[in-house]
């Protein structure tokens, strides 16, 4: 069943996650924060891949393993969809403006907060 | 662990280790002020009205002792992970900021009026009290801040206060929490650990039976000093319609009634984040 994507639904990168909902250094990403104010952050497949990576590739231990767990269960991922896909392919494509995707494939798209619409 | 910062006075013209009671008693007056204006800011509660239970706890500074050694007051900062959120940590570090822009006679860029006439009345305090100050933590991630209170600058924490700006149309969502009924005064929580103020909520019928929900709010937004939304009036609250695609992550918080924690993971500092970045990015 197909329903409305809520407007404050926002796609968050790696980045913006790891700095916003991983790291305890506050006060340096209030920037970060203030973007965020009353949205609702989902995540793409490839940031939750990348995420789930980082306890392996940082050697972390039990505990800051089943933080970083608990952080990823409580939160939305934009499954892999042919929409999903066809959406990607345009934001590549469609517009020779700067875009918000800074990644070529095979990654996928690195963005600041950007809407769902 | 509690965050403790010492502070180092020198030339009180006092034994070492002594401090009057009128100077103590304007000091502490001064950084307490000055802490919790500086909680406020973090947690998007800037503005008239009185701090939140959580910002209270998190930016109250004690007296844990005055030593030797010119003049040293080792001060513990809040209670350890209110709402396990860190924000006594964070307060500690904005903290640390504002030291070091006084030092600098550079105020950060997240400075606001209420910050700065406060850091202006610390200044005043710590003036009146020594000549020099040392600021340390046993948080391990503050260098040492060295100031000199009479001669830095307080023009430079002038910031203006003008009238907030104000946004029509404005959604946020959420976690809806009551703060009075009454008053029609309800509060978003969102993912990141910002909270919006919600004043005259348009259906309070509606919106009560919806308190631990994910919702979404609509209407005229009070724009922070930053940019940021700080709350709405007058706004409509009604259940958040997610995506057909949302997977049972979401759904799940609004059964559980509690948003996620915020705040991050103890031990992960910007320099992990750094380090974790540049690996992916090999």
């Amino acid at each position: 069943m197909t329903r409305a994507v809520p407007a404050s639904l926002v796609v968050v990168d790696t980045d913006v996650f790891s700095q916003v909902f991983v790291s305890t250094a506050g006060t340096h990403h209030r920037d970060l924060r203030d973007c965020l104010v009353g949205r609702l952050p989902v995540i793409a497949t490839q940031t939750q891949a990348e995420l789930l990576s980082w306890p392996r590739l940082r050697k972390w231990g039990e505990s800051r393993t089943r933080k970083l767990d608990e952080i990823l269960a409580a939160t939305t991922v934009v499954p892999v969809t042919p929409e999903v896909i066809e959406a990607y392919v345009t934001l590549q494509q469609g517009d020779s403006r700067p875009s918000p995707v800074a990644s070529p494939p095979p990654r996928m798209p690195r963005v600041r907060p950007v809407l769902l619409r | 662990m509690i965050d403790e910062m010492e502070l180092r006075l020198r030339g009180t013209d006092l034994a070492d280790g002594e401090i009057t009671f009128a100077s103590l008693e304007t000091l502490a007056r001064a950084l307490q002020l000055l802490a919790i204006r500086v909680g406020r800011h973090l947690t998007g509660q800037e503005g008239p009205g009185r701090s939140t239970a959580p910002v209270e706890r998190a930016t109250e500074l004690r007296l844990r002792g005055i030593a030797a050694g010119s003049t040293v007051l080792t001060i513990a900062v809040g209670e350890d992970d209110v709402l396990a959120e860190g924000l006594e940590h964070r307060t500690l570090d904005g903290l640390f900021d504002v030291f070091a822009g006084i030092a600098a006679d550079r105020p950060p860029s997240w400075t606001t009026a209420p910050i700065g006439e406060a850091t202006v009345s610390l200044i005043e305090a710590l003036a009146r009290t020594s000549t020099e100050c040392d600021l340390t933590s046993n948080a391990g991630r503050h260098p040492t801040v060295r100031l000199s209170p009479r001669t830095a600058s307080r023009s430079v924490w002038s910031v203006g206060s003008s009238t907030p700006e104000r946004r029509p149309g404005v959604s946020v969502s959420g976690w809806l929490d009551l703060v009075d009924l009454r008053r029609s005064r309800f509060r978003i929580r969102d993912r990141a650990g910002n909270d919006i103020s919600l004043d005259q909520v348009a259906n309070v019928a509606d919106a009560a039976p919806l308190v631990g929900d994910v919702v979404t709010a609509t209407g005229e937004a009070t724009v922070g000093s930053r940019g940021q939304i700080v709350g709405l009036t007058g706004a409509v609250v009604e259940s958040t319609p997610l995506p057909g695609w949302t997977q049972t992550a979401l759904a799940d918080f609004i059964a559980d009634a509690t948003p996620p924690p915020a705040g991050g993971i103890v031990g992960v500092s910007h320099d992990e984040v750094t380090e974790f970045l540049a690996l992916i990015r090999e």
